[in-house]
C-alpha cells in the first residue's frame, strides 16, 4: 500500500473517531427526562400530566387564607390534572434560576404536592420563595409527578423573573377541583 | 591506555602476564574491558582539577550513611511522639450566637427555652409536659433546598434523639420540611419533655456536626449529605420562660 494512502486512511480513522466521540449522548442522556415546553394559558401534556399555566407573578407579600409571609414570592396560577393513572400527584414543582432550584414552599396550602385526578382538573397556585437578590434573571418552571424526574415527562416553563408583572400582593388560589 | 597496547598479544605474553601477580593480572584484565578502560581514562583526567573531590567523597565513610539515616528518621519520629496513638483533631468551642457555616448551612444556635402550652405559638401539650425548644437562625447555602432534617444532623443535642425534634418556622408556625438556597429563616426544635426533665440553668451540650455530599455514581443514583464529622462544642443554659415572667 502505498504510504499516503496509509497515513490518508489513518487520519481519515482519527477524525472518524472524533466525530463518534462527539456525536455520542452522555451518560445520563439514557435516562433523560422529556421536557414538555409550556406556554402560558395554553395546555400542555406529558406522559400522566396535564397542565395549563394560567399566571406567573412576583410579589413581596403572598396571602392565602390567614397566612401571609413577606418575601420574594413568584405565585404561579395553573390547573392541573393526570391523563392516565392515579395515583399521581404534583410531588415536583420547582423552580430554576441559574444555578439554584428552589422548591414550591410548603408555608402556605398550596398546589405542591396535591394528589392529582385523572380527567378532573385541580386548579390552585403555587408559591417559590425565592432570596431577596432573586429579582432578574432566567428560571425554569418545572412539574412533575415524581421528584425523581428521570425518564418521566417534565413539563418546562421558561420564565424571565425581570418581565414578571410584580404586584405588591398576592393571594394565593385556593386549591380546588374545577370542571373543565 | 589501549586494548591493543594493554592485551597480552603472544601466549608467552599472556603466561608472563599470569605469573607477573595480582597486581598486574588485575590492571591487565581490567585494561581488557573497554568500560573500566574508560572509568579508568575519565579517573586520570578527572584527576588534574576535581581528583581533590574523589579523594574527599572517598573518604565518606558511606557504610553510615544508612545508619545515620536511620538515627534521625528514629529521632523524628519520637520528637513527633512515636508510636503513641495520635490525638483526634479537638473539635472547637463556639458561643451561643456565633455563626457556624459549612457546605450546607450557615447557621447560630441562638437560645433554648422551657415552655408552657401556647396555642397561639401552636405548642400544644398535654399534662404534665414542658416544651423544650432550641431556636436556630438557618441559611441553606447550598444551590438547591435541603430537608430539614439534615439540619438536625448538624446540630446534635447530647441525650436527644433527633428524629423525635420538630422543627417549625417561628415568624408563621408552620412546620419546615425544607429549606430554600439563600433564604434565610428562623426556626426552633421543638421537644416535649416531662415536666422535671428539665429545669432553669441546665446546660445543653450540643455538637455541630459538618456532613460531606455525597454523589451516588454506578449502583446508586442521587445524591445525599452523610458523615457527620464534629467539628464544634456548644454549652446552651436552657431559659425556663416561666421562671422569667
Amino acid at each position: 500500500m502505498k504510504s499516503w494512502l496509509q497515513w490518508t486512511i489513518g487520519a481519515g480513522l482519527v477524525v472518524a473517531a472524533w466525530g463518534v466521540a462527539a456525536l455520542t449522548p452522555p451518560e445520563e442522556a439514557r435516562e433523560a427526562p422529556f421536557p414538555v415546553r409550556a406556554v402560558i394559558g395554553e395546555p400542555a401534556s406529558g406522559r400522566n400530566i396535564e397542565t395549563t399555566i394560567a399566571d406567573v407573578r412576583r410579589a413581596d407579600r403572598v396571602t392565602a387564607g390567614a397566612w401571609s409571609a413577606d418575601g420574594n414570592w413568584v405565585v404561579v396560577d395553573l390547573t392541573v390534572e393526570a391523563v392516565m393513572t392515579e395515583p399521581a400527584s404534583l410531588a415536583l414543582a420547582t423552580l430554576t434560576i441559574g444555578d439554584r432550584v428552589f422548591s414550591a414552599s410548603e408555608r402556605p396550602k398550596s398546589l405542591a404536592q396535591s394528589a392529582l385526578a385523572v380527567g378532573i382538573p385541580l386548579s390552585g397556585s403555587l408559591a417559590f420563595e425565592l432570596p431577596t437578590d432573586a429579582d432578574q434573571g432566567e428560571g425554569t418552571l418545572s412539574l412533575a409527578l415524581h421528584g425523581d424526574s428521570r425518564l418521566d415527562s417534565v413539563i418546562e416553563l421558561p420564565i424571565d423573573l425581570g418581565a414578571l408583572p410584580h404586584p405588591p400582593s398576592i393571594e394565593l388560589e385556593p386549591t380546588g377541583w374545577t370542571n373543565g | 591506555m589501549t586494548e591493543g597496547e594493554s592485551a597480552p598479544r603472544t601466549r608467552a605474553a599472556a603466561r608472563a602476564a599470569r605469573t607477573a601477580g595480582t597486581a598486574s593480572t588485575a590492571s591487565a584484565a581490567s585494561a581488557t574491558l573497554p568500560s573500566a578502560a574508560r572509568g579508568a581514562r575519565g579517573r586520570r583526567a578527572a584527576g588534574g582539577r576535581f581528583g581533590w573531590v574523589r579523594a574527599a567523597s572517598d573518604r565518606v565513610p558511606t557504610t553510615w550513611l544508612a545508619g545515620a539515616a536511620t538515627v534521625v528518621f528514629l529521632g523524628a519520629t519520637a520528637a513527633f511522639g512515636g508510636l503513641a496513638t495520635a490525638a483526634e483533631p479537638g473539635t472547637a468551642a463556639i458561643e451561643p450566637g456565633a455563626e457556624h457555616r459549612n457546605d450546607q448551612f450557615a447557621f447560630t444556635v441562638e437560645s433554648a427555652q422551657l415552655r408552657d402550652a401556647d396555642p397561639d405559638a401552636g405548642i400544644y401539650l398535654d399534662e404534665g409536659e414542658r416544651l423544650l425548644s432550641v431556636r436556630v437562625r438557618v441559611e441553606n447555602v447550598f444551590a438547591e433546598p435541603q430537608a430539614v432534617g439534615d439540619l438536625v444532623e448538624n446540630i446534635a443535642i447530647d441525650g436527644i434523639d433527633a428524629k423525635k425534634l420538630s422543627v417549625v418556622r417561628v415568624d408563621d408556625g408552620t412546620f419546615v420540611s425544607r429549606l430554600q438556597p439563600d433564604v434565610p429563616a428562623e426556626v426552633e426544635f421543638r421537644l416535649r419533655v416531662g415536666a422535671g426533665d428539665y429545669r432553669d440553668g441546665d446546660v445543653l451540650h450540643l455538637t455541630l456536626n459538618d456532613l460531606s455530599y455525597y454523589v451516588g455514581s454506578f449502583v446508586m443514583s442521587g445524591a445525599a449529605w452523610v458523615d457527620p464529622e464534629p467539628v464544634a462544642e456548644m454549652s446552651l443554659i436552657v431559659h425556663d420562660t416561666a421562671a422569667a415572667s
